[in-house]
């Protein structure tokens, strides 16, 4: 199985002012293509920051993130605006849905910037809709629909584009238990039958046991990654299997 | 995105703030309105005055007078030779004629003639003139030709001269058969180059002889051809030409005949000084309308009075060119007002959407096309408050042309019906729209290049 994205020595500190906050240090990293990773770690250990410097959100203080061949810490925002566009998708906690726009313009916003046809991102938005279970509410403002749809709908925005790798930061920290497990069988669904590569961070071990890998984050760093298919544990400075 | 996808995500986004969008409209609408209300006038203006001076004939033609000086009591001559200082004479002219720029320069001697038609009867005054001075200044005939130098008792005469005819014997008065705002004018009451021309220097001549007969010997008219008509409604309209030989000659039998009549050979003043030939005025023609200017300093430096249409032109230029700075001014300035309305609506909207733009930005938006969809909202804004503005503007001007049609604002009629108040041609319109969008986009610039840089993170952040 090929590598999607390699990580080295990536490094990113905040200056607040005259102090600095180290919120990653020495994280080498690699990002299997068809897995699912989940990121682990308490509140403020830097899983944030970690996906959205790989979703190319913002740049790293030192070290270097490729994708395939792609150097992102090498690029401006203009060809990080196009790698987003063409690469991944983001889920967000908040959901961070346009307020203005019903469910199938939400989800058909990333088809909007690609320039496709208004029907051809009818069809394949209602498709998208259908496949979510939520099609019977495609003219639903955000305001006209529950925590659990809105976060649907979101999931459907960051997989129309066909990503190759999907980033989700806590997509169930604001649903009830049993939603987000739905949330969770419907994401990984996706993914399988897609074959796409998906990152998610969360403060939830339970759904932890959905993941491929599990990386644990502490204090800025990967202190161990545990695949779960044999709950064997993988030291990460040989991550390599 | 396509094109279609972002103007049309540029109106919802205006649709949105629907008071927002319509009160920055308005601002652009008083922007537009005023200027182009405000230029329409000043187009008026400068049309008026350049319709005014077409009246009045060629930008190039001098028209020079003996100077006022040229006056028996108050002569600074003491001298006294024996021509007058400031007298049109063949030598004059022929100074005239050697100014660098002249074409052509000719005396022009002027005759008050009673003449008739068939039966109708008119005034006419009479110029005697070098026949190359037509030639050169370009006059166009409607019929007939051109005066030439070995005409005899042929006359050329403007396109008015033939409604000045009226039949004595007619009690309808009607002398004029000319019927104010109407473009349809019937036709003079006579051909001039038909009927039968007599012309005479007695002014009783063609009259109904008054009971008991006027006292006086007849005098003999003489007989003219009519040899062509004159194009046109300029200087020449109202003209009856002659060459200076046949004018000279009707002048010395009338200055007989004047003679005679009053019995007081004396008084000829032709007798004691005239050893020179003086002309009531003279036309100097210029090549060039740069020159034009230059010549008249020169004659004028000679002791004559000397008057253009370019002097007119430019003073009323002038007048109408400050005028026009004033009133664009105020256009101006309430269009710059409407500009900060736009970039501060739109900084205003950047501000409540910076989230969105950091979703969209998160997933997939190109730099450009945030960008573009601020710049089109803007560009919007001022396309549509430029076009209500011309359509208030449109109303504006049919009204301002409604009362000043009532009332004559500048007096500067001159028989114009047709005069208006403000013109605005269609492409004050055009550059109107293209401005105010323009005008849009650059007020929308720097928010939208703004919104461009945002950064994600920080944009997603703001709530
Ligand atoms: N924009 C920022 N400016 C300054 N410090 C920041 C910024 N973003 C994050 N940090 C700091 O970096 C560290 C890591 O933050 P991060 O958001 O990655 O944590 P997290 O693991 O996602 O926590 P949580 O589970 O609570 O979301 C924290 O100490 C945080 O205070
Ligand atoms: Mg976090």
């Amino acid at each position: 199985m090929g590598k999607i994205m390699i990580i080295k020595g990536l490094r990113k500190v905040y200056r607040m002012g005259k102090e600095k906050v180290i919120a990653l240090d020495h994280v080498d990293l690699d990002i299997e293509e068809e897995k699912v990773y989940c990121l682990l770690g308490p509140s403020g250990s830097g899983k944030s920051t970690l996906l959205n410097m790989m979703a190319g959100l913002e740049p790293p203080t030192k070290g270097s993130i490729s994708f395939k061949n792609l150097k992102i810490d090498k690029m401006n925002e203009s060809d990080l605006a196009n790698f987003r566009r063409r690469h991944i998708g983001f889920i967000f906690q908040s959901y961070n849905l346009i307020p203005t726009l019903n469910a199938l313009e939400n989800i058909t916003m990333p088809l909007l910037f690609k320039g496709v046809h208004p029907k051809v991102r009818h069809k394949v938005g209602m498709e998208m809709l259908d496949a979510i279970g939520i099609k019977d509410r495609w003219r639903h403002k955000p305001t006209e629909m529950s925590g659990g749809q809105q976060q649907r709908v979101s999931l459907a925005r960051a997989f129309i584009n066909d990503p190759d790798i999907i980033f989700a930061d806590e997509p169930t920290g604001n649903l009830d238990t049993k939603t987000a497990n739905t949330m969770m069988m419907l994401m990984l669904g996706l993914v399988k039958e897609r074959r796409q590569t998906l990152i998610i961070v969360t403060h939830n071990e339970e759904l932890a046991v959905f993941a491929d890998y599990v990386i644990h984050i502490r204090d800025g760093n990967i202190y161990e990654i545990v695949m779960n298919a044999d709950k064997k544990k993988v030291d990460h400075s040989t991550t390599e299997i | 995105m396509r094109i279609k996808d972002l103007i049309m995500v540029s109106m919802r986004n205006l649709w949105r703030r629907k008071l927002r969008t319509s009160l920055t409209i308005l601002g652009v609408v008083i922007g537009t309105a005023s200027i182009v209300l405000m230029v329409s006038l000043g187009i008026a203006m400068n049309q008026n005055f350049i319709k005014e001076i077409e009246r009045m004939g060629s930008l190039t033609t001098i028209n020079v007078y003996p100077s006022y000086r040229y006056d028996p009591m108050m002569d600074k001559n003491p001298s006294g030779g024996s021509v007058d200082e400031g007298m049109i004479t063949d030598m004059t002219v022929a100074s005239f004629e050697s100014i660098p720029g002249v074409a052509i320069a000719s005396p022009v001697l002027e005759l008050s003639l009673k003449m008739t038609a068939d039966k109708y009867v008119s005034w006419i005054q009479l110029k005697g003139i070098k026949p190359a001075l037509l030639e050169v200044q370009k006059l166009k005939i409607a019929e007939g030709r051109l005066l030439e130098e070995q005409d005899k008792l042929a006359f050329l005469f403007g396109s008015e001269v033939a409604y000045g005819f009226y039949d004595p014997l007619s009690s309808g008065g009607g002398m004029w058969y000319y019927q104010e705002g109407n473009e349809e004018r019937m036709p003079p009451p006579v051909d001039l180059m038909t009927a039968r021309l007599k012309a005479s220097y007695d002014m009783n001549f063609g009259e109904k002889a008054p009971p008991g007969g006027t006292g006086m010997k007849p005098v003999r008219p003489y007989n003219i051809t009519a040899i062509g008509i004159i194009e046109g409604q300029g200087e020449h309209a109202y003209s009856v030409y002659t060459t200076l030989d046949q004018a000279r000659a009707i002048k010395i039998e009338q200055d007989r005949y004047n003679a005679s009549v009053s019995g007081t050979e004396t008084s000829g003043t032709g007798s004691k000084k005239k050893t020179v030939e003086t002309y009531n005025n003279a036309i100097v023609q210029v090549e060039d309308i740069d020159q034009v200017e230059t010549v008249i300093e020169t004659i004028k430096g000679m002791g004559f009075e000397a008057y253009s249409l370019m002097e007119y032109l430019k003073s009323m230029q002038n007048t109408s060119n400050a005028i026009q700075m004033v009133l664009g001014g105020i256009g101006a300035i309430s269009l710059l007002v409407a500009a900060i309305g736009i970039t501060n609506t739109m900084i205003m909207s950047i501000y409540e959407r910076t989230k969105e733009i950091g979703v969209m930005k998160v997933i997939g938006a190109k730099m450009k096309d945030i960008k573009k969809m601020f710049l089109i909202e803007a560009a919007m804004i001022g396309f549509l408050g430029g076009a209500t503005g011309l359509v208030i503007s449109f109303g504006g001007s049919k009204i301002l042309n409604f009362v000043g049609k009532n009332i004559s604002l500048f007096g500067m009629g001159g028989g114009g019906v047709d005069t208006q108040l403000s013109v605005i041609p269609l492409w004050l319109y055009i550059l109107a729209i293209v401005f105010t969008t323009l005008v849009g986009l650059i007020s929308g610039y720097l928010p939208a290049v703004r919104a461009m840089k945002l950064s994600v993170l920080s944009a997603l952040r703001t709530e």
